[in-house]
This record gives structure tokens, C-alpha cells and sequence, in this order.
């Protein structure tokens, strides 16, 4: 019993964790013998399956992320409607991760709640109405500009100020805040009267526009809410357009183990570098499966590393990767060319011949697979 | 923890040598991560640490990661 426990053990030293627990699931109900060689050939078919020492596995993700990448969609529609969101997919969103671009087509935050928030709908939309920035311009039913006497009267909708759970109050609180030296706030029941000591057309014009745009409650930043059913894990949860991350994680209902956007940058920012890997991992993987395409994830998660593991997001590219290359030839033969050589000429570069590209170019042997091993022979 | 993190710490300094001896490998050869970054913050680490990351990982479940603390 000791000797199949210690068995048992040392392959969960070597299995990966999901592997194992299968295994050890499937074995419970099998006779020793046929656990023994159950064991024997999963673990031969793993030891047969792991990625050898000197694999090009970098060409290899290039192909099956490369192959699958011509069937997709080249040019991205957006949807009309209330429930989606116009989101770049296919080949332009996965330019957009790839680039690393500062500002994704639509900035998307997922928020996830925590339990008890996340489990009926009114309980998420609560939530909701906290994070959607409410303007001013949002509350008004009527706006009049009086250009004669500079005043601007705002009458405001006390059904929408119902809906989002304000009160008059909160906008003399939020405006009284905001006014400058030379404006008058007087409040009249539900109409707010701003009157101003300037004639001047064009200040008042200025003045009104800024005024509507005023937050008066939420999350500044986030432009549209919209909750969706996870049926799955029975929960709500919550999709934004327009992101702010850090705001929204400071929130208590907010599971900020969960929650994110889709913006590589902010998530940097935000949650980390190793977060980011994740997203770019996450993100790629989920364009492909839109698509209908199957690409294995460790495919994603070597683009993801190589993209992260500086400690920044770097695009794929003459202005990250590519780019940061030490050596000059495999720089010059991948993008610009005669402009890569004349900057190392007059930099004066060295090249090391140690990188595949170069050693091509060279006609050297090339440090991949059995090109990598060096051999010294011992007298 | 955010996303796709499970845990995070900083590894001591015997320990560290004695992982990239094993590994052999210098520390500037490990993954970075800046001094800045929210998770460096969190755990307190210093520029020359090494901090070990357990990742989530779709095909290992768990995969544990050592990432360089660099200035920045």
C-alpha cells in the first residue's frame, strides 16, 4: 500500500495537476494490474509529448496562430442594437492586442460582483446605476439659454432623477462644487437657474455646454452599462463601455479577482504586468474562438510572454520585440531594412552571430534543435 | 489577487541564489517585472529581488513563475 502511495506521489511530481487528477479519478475504480499499466502509458504518452530541448517552438506558434488567422474575418462590422456593443473582432482586434495599441476601437470593462450582489438582476442593476457616470445633460428635460439676460434654466426630469436614485439635493450639492466666482445657482423646485455676470455670447455658449457635461453621480468614464446572465455560474454580471478600472475596484460589491478590461495598458497599469499576460493570452484566445478556430492556448501563452516579460506590454513589432533585438542583421531583415543597417553602421553595432535569423544570413549552423547542442570531445 | 494571479511572494535571497543556480541562469535572464507594478507593491518586494508568481494556467492548473524586480 506505502509503495503504490508513494507512486502515486511521484507522479503528481511529474504530471501537471489536471493530467493527474484525471488519472487518479480513473484509477479508483480499476484492479491493480490494469491501474499499473494505465499509469506506465500515461506516463510515457506525456514523457513522448513534451516540447524537446532546442524546439523552434517560437516558428511554430507563428504557424498555427498564422494558418487559422487566413480564414478570418479581415474587416470587422459593428452590430447596431441596444444589447451589443459594437466590438472590434476577428483579425482587427487581434492586430489591436498584437500592436498593443494605447487605445482599443471600444474600451470594455467585465465587472464581476460578489455574492449577494451578483445573484438576481436588481441586486447587479444597483450596482450598475452606482458605476454609470450620470451628466446633467442625462437628468434634464428641458434646457432654455437666455442670451439677454445670461441666464441658463434647466428643468430637471424627476422620473430619470427617480430611476437613478438621486435627489435634487445631490445636484445643488455636485453644481454648488463645481461654480465658479461669477455664477449664481438658485434652485426652484425641480429647475435648476444658473445666472452669469458675463454678456459675452460666446462664454455663456461655453459655459452652457461644459455644465451639462458635469458628473453628478458614478464612475467618471464609463458611458454605458449593460448586465448580462451567466448561466453557467448563475450570476450576473456587469459589461461597460468606457473603462476606469482603478474606480470601479475600489468599489466593495466588486470582485476585483475577477474584474477586468480590455485594455492592455490599463490592466498594466492597474492589476500588473502578470495580469496583462494573462489578457493577452485571454483575449487571443477568445478572437480565435469566435472565429470557430481551434489553436492550442500554450501557442497564446508563449505570445503573451514574449510580449510581457520585459515588464512592460511591448507590441509585436519593429517598435517592441523585433525592435529590442540585439543584433542588427535580424533586425534589417525584418522590417526597413537599409534605414535598421545605416542606424547600426552609425552607431557602430557589433554582431554577435548567436540568434537564428543572423546564423541564416551567415551560413552558420543555426541554434535550434540539434543545432544548439555543443560538443567538446575529452581526451 | 487579479487576474490569472493566484499568489504572489518574495522569495529570500539564499533561496533565490540557490533557484538560479539550479536553473542556471543570471537573475537579469528571469522574466522582469518593474518596481511599479501593483503586485511588487502588494507583496513589498525590492529592485534585485526575486518574486515567485503562481500563474493560472489552462493546461498545468496551477504554473509557478519567478519574475526579476527591475527599476521602473
Amino acid at each position: 500500500m506505502d509503495l503504490e502511495n508513494q507512486l502515486l506521489k511521484n507522479l503528481a511530481s511529474v504530471l501537471p495537476q489536471p493530467l493527474y487528477r484525471e488519472v487518479e479519478n480513473a484509477i479508483r475504480e480499476m484492479d491493480r494490474g490494469r491501474a499499473l499499466e494505465l499509469v506506465y502509458r500515461v506516463l510515457r504518452q506525456y514523457l513522448t509529448s513534451l516540447v524537446d530541448p532546442g524546439e523552434a517552438i517560437g516558428i511554430i506558434t507563428a504557424q498555427s496562430i498564422g494558418e487559422p488567422g487566413t480564414q478570418m474575418i479581415l474587416r470587422s462590422f459593428h452590430y447596431a442594437g441596444l444589447r451589443e456593443f459594437s466590438m472590434a473582432r476577428g483579425l482587427p482586434r487581434l492586430i489591436e492586442i498584437v500592436d498593443a495599441r494605447r487605445t482599443p476601437s471600444t474600451s470594455l470593462m467585465f465587472i464581476y460582483l460578489k455574492p449577494p450582489h451578483n445573484k438576481s438582476r436588481e441586486a447587479a442593476e444597483s450596482v450598475a446605476k452606482k458605476i454609470q457616470q450620470v451628466t446633467l445633460e442625462m437628468l434634464s428635460k428641458v434646457v432654455d439659454v437666455d442670451y439677454a439676460s445670461s441666464t441658463i434654466t434647466i428643468s430637471i426630469d424627476q422620473e430619470q432623477l427617480k430611476y437613478r436614485n438621486l435627489t435634487i439635493r445631490d445636484v445643488e450639492k455636485v453644481l454648488s462644487k463645481a461654480k465658479g466666482k461669477d455664477v449664481n445657482i438658485t434652485i426652484r423646485g425641480h429647475t435648476v437657474i444658473i445666472s452669469l455676470t458675463t454678456p459675452d455670447i460666446l462664454k455663456i455658449r461655453k459655459i452652457y455646454e461644459k455644465i451639462l457635461q458635469i458628473k453628478i453621480s458614478g464612475i467618471k468614464g464609463v458611458k454605458k452599462v449593460v448586465l448580462q446572465y451567466d448561466s453557467k455560474n448563475d450570476e450576473w454580471y456587469i459589461i461597460t463601455e468606457g473603462t476606469n478600472l482603478e474606480a470601479v475596484l475600489q468599489l466593495e460589491e466588486v470582485d476585483a479577482a475577477r474584474t477586468y478590461s480590455n485594455d492592455l495598458h490599463e490592466v498594466e497599469e492597474v492589476l500588473g504586468i502578470e495580469s496583462a499576460r494573462a489578457l493577452v493570452a485571454r483575449e487571443v484566445q477568445r478572437v480565435l474562438q469566435e472565429q470557430g478556430l481551434d489553436v492550442d492556448v500554450r501557442h497564446m501563452y508563449l505570445v503573451a510572454d514574449a510580449m510581457t516579460w520585459s515588464g512592460r506590454v511591448r507590441p509585436i513589432g519593429r517598435h517592441g520585440i523585433v525592435g529590442a533585438k540585439e543584433s542588427p542583421l535580424a533586425k534589417a531583415a525584418f522590417e526597413v531594412t537599409v534605414k535598421t543597417l545605416v542606424e547600426a553602421a552609425i552607431r557602430g553595432e557589433t554582431e554577435n552571430f548567436k540568434g537564428v535569423v543572423e546564423t541564416i544570413i551567415a551560413g552558420k549552423y543555426v541554434p535550434v534543435g540539434t543545432g544548439i547542442v555543443k560538443l567538446l570531445m575529452k581526451f | 489577487m487579479p487576474l490569472g494571479v493566484k499568489e504572489v511572494v518574495v522569495i529570500e535571497r539564499e533561496e533565490a541564489k540557490a533557484l538560479l543556480r539550479q536553473l542556471r541562469l543570471k537573475p537579469w535572464q528571469l522574466p522582469w517585472i518593474r518596481s511599479s507594478d501593483p503586485l511588487v507593491k502588494m507583496v513589498g518586494a525590492k529592485v534585485g529581488d526575486v518574486v515567485k508568481i503562481v500563474r493560472e494556467s489552462q493546461t498545468a492548473g496551477e504554473s509557478v513563475v519567478y519574475r526579476f524586480v527591475v527599476p521602473g
